[in-house]
């Protein structure tokens, strides 16, 4: 399969799911945002599926291709559909030619002129013949405003063309910019967790420690404030639950408003507390800044399905 | 297909209106958002593997119309940001039901050939005439290289954007005969 850009190889590599979860999340939140974006995969996916049907994929391209798109019955249907399109099967053929399908012009003017009266046939031919004299100073300024037209589109497209390129090298830049901001980041994390690790094999630790009861309301998320002292090296969150006895075990994630995961966990069980049933989580401080955020959690029954119970927003304020 | 959990929860007007004024504070506007967030949403899904995309994308939409209603603030820059962690969090869920208790895949058996060449040649004469051009010249025929440049001359398309009006012609083709299959079946 031809490729054109470094972006449609990457829109590629997506739909035959090579990509890393990390390579996938800023393609999908341009896809979601980007109208455009999203229409470029679309294009890029139905001549990925063609040049399956037309046998012009390279060895390991048909067996990507297999394992994503023939695995799943949404993207056979695309495929077998793919197949009738480009059969180029008489009855596509037929109706594509349809709409190409004219009337004979001259055939129509001729039956029509037999129909009439010699005398009013005289004045229409005079009417004709002021037409055509018309008709042809017409044709030959409009050829010579043309003329003036075309100069004026190449460099239209020129500069249209100069201005995609630009925006597309523009964007490449910024994607490589952050590439290295995330690179710098993920840097520093390491370096503060060795230094976490460190610091906590040679003294005791500060807990801050919080209840949470279940509710997203706004006004009561405002009171839900975690004041993280200085110096905290964990939180301690007890979520309350209600009926603990139907579930094995309990899962939960901690994710931002804007939907971003920063913690999760599985396999954590129900403890009778002071205040009642309650799952208990201990989490690195430093895994939070000052903000909003949601635990959602599930429960796992006996027969090992999740089921998804309640969700706890709460602010965090760190001093 | 809700996902197993607390109660189905319904979709109401209050909550689609709270999500459509979100999406654009113009209404009409925020309608067309609003259905192309769906068509995005279900191909994500599709594009990950799924077996019900339509479905899951309905509880993505639904799970941010109830946080919305309830009361979350998420600016219209966010939003989609926010979709997409919402959506993870479905797929999540998916997985990890598929890998409990793997569902096999529903049986689909591929209609026969003469029948979706039939649903075709019906689903084409719902296109325009410049539409059935398109496709008849885009994808048919076995010189499609110079049959395509010469399509995007008379046009006045640029290539890329000859690409685009051919794949939303076949996107409306492929719609056609997958909503007359499914009420086949």
């Amino acid at each position: 399969m031809e490729l054109k850009t470094d972006d449609e190889k990457l829109l590629v590599r997506y739909l035959l799911r090579e990509l890393s979860h990390e390579e996938m999340r800023p393609l999908e939140e341009r896809l979601l945002s980007d109208d455009e974006y999203f229409e470029q995969l679309s294009a890029v996916e139905n001549e990925l599926i063609d040049s399956f049907v037309r046998k012009e994929l390279s060895e390991p391209e048909r067996a990507g291709f297999e394992r994503a798109f023939l695995v799943s019955p949404p993207r056979r249907e695309r495929v077998e559909f793919a197949r009738a399109l480009l059969s180029g099967r008489p009855e596509i053929q037929a109706a594509v030619a349809r709409s190409q399908e004219k009337i004979s012009f001259w055939g129509a003017v001729r039956a029509f002129f037999a129909a009439i009266q010699p005398a009013a046939r005289f004045s229409l031919s005079a009417a004709a013949l002021f037409l055509v004299a018309g008709g042809s100073y017409l044709v030959v300024e409009t050829f010579r405003l043309r003329s003036q037209l075309v100069p004026i589109r190449r460099g239209l497209e020129e500069s249209q063309a100069a201005a995609n390129l630009a925006r597309e090298l523009e964007r490449q830049r910024q994607l490589s910019a952050q590439l290295g901001l995330d690179l710098e980041r993920d840097r520093r994390e390491r370096n503060q967790l060795s230094q976490e690790l460190q610091r906590l094999r040679q003294g005791p630790s500060l807990v801050a420690s919080f209840v949470l009861t279940p509710g997203l309301l706004r006004a009561e998320a405002r009171s839900k404030r975690l004041v993280v002292p200085r110096g905290a090296s964990s939180i301690r969150i007890q979520l309350v639950i209600g009926n603990a006895m139907d579930y094995s075990s309990f899962r939960a994630a901690i994710t931002t408003v804007e939907g971003n995961e920063i913690w999760s966990g599985d396999q954590l069980n129900a403890q009778t507390t002071h205040i009642g049933k309650a799952i208990v989580l201990n989490i690195p401080a430093k895994l939070f800044s000052s903000g909003d955020y949601i635990i959602e959690l599930w429960g796992t029954t006996k027969d090992r399905h999740l089921v998804d119970l309640e969700s706890y927003q709460f602010s965090v304020v760190k001093r | 297909m809700a996902a197993p959990g607390r109660k189905a929860w319904v979709l109401s007007q209050e909550a689609f209106d709270k999500l459509l004024a979100h999406l654009n504070p113009d209404r009409e506007r925020a309608g067309g958002a609003y259905e192309m967030l769906r068509l995005k949403l279900t191909r994500l899904f599709e594009w990950r593997g799924t077996t019900s995309p339509e479905d899951m994308a309905d509880e993505t939409i639904d799970r941010v119309a109830r946080r919305l209603l309830e009361g979350v603030e998420i600016t219209t820059g966010d939003i989609y940001l926010f979709f997409r962690g919402v959506a993870m969090n479905v797929l999540h869920e998916y997985w990890h039901r598929q890998a409990e208790h793997p569902e096999p895949p529903p049986p689909s058996p591929p209609p026969p050939a003469e029948r979706l060449l039939e649903l075709l040649e019906k689903a084409m004469e719902s296109l325009t005439s410049e539409e059935r051009e398109i496709v008849g010249q885009y994808y048919q025929g076995s010189k499609l290289k110079d049959s395509r440049r010469a399509l995007g001359i008379r046009l006045d398309l640029t290539p890329n954007a000859l690409r685009i009006r051919a794949c939303r012609a076949r996107d409306k083709l492929e719609a056609y005969v997958r909503e007359h299959r499914a009420a086949e079946t």
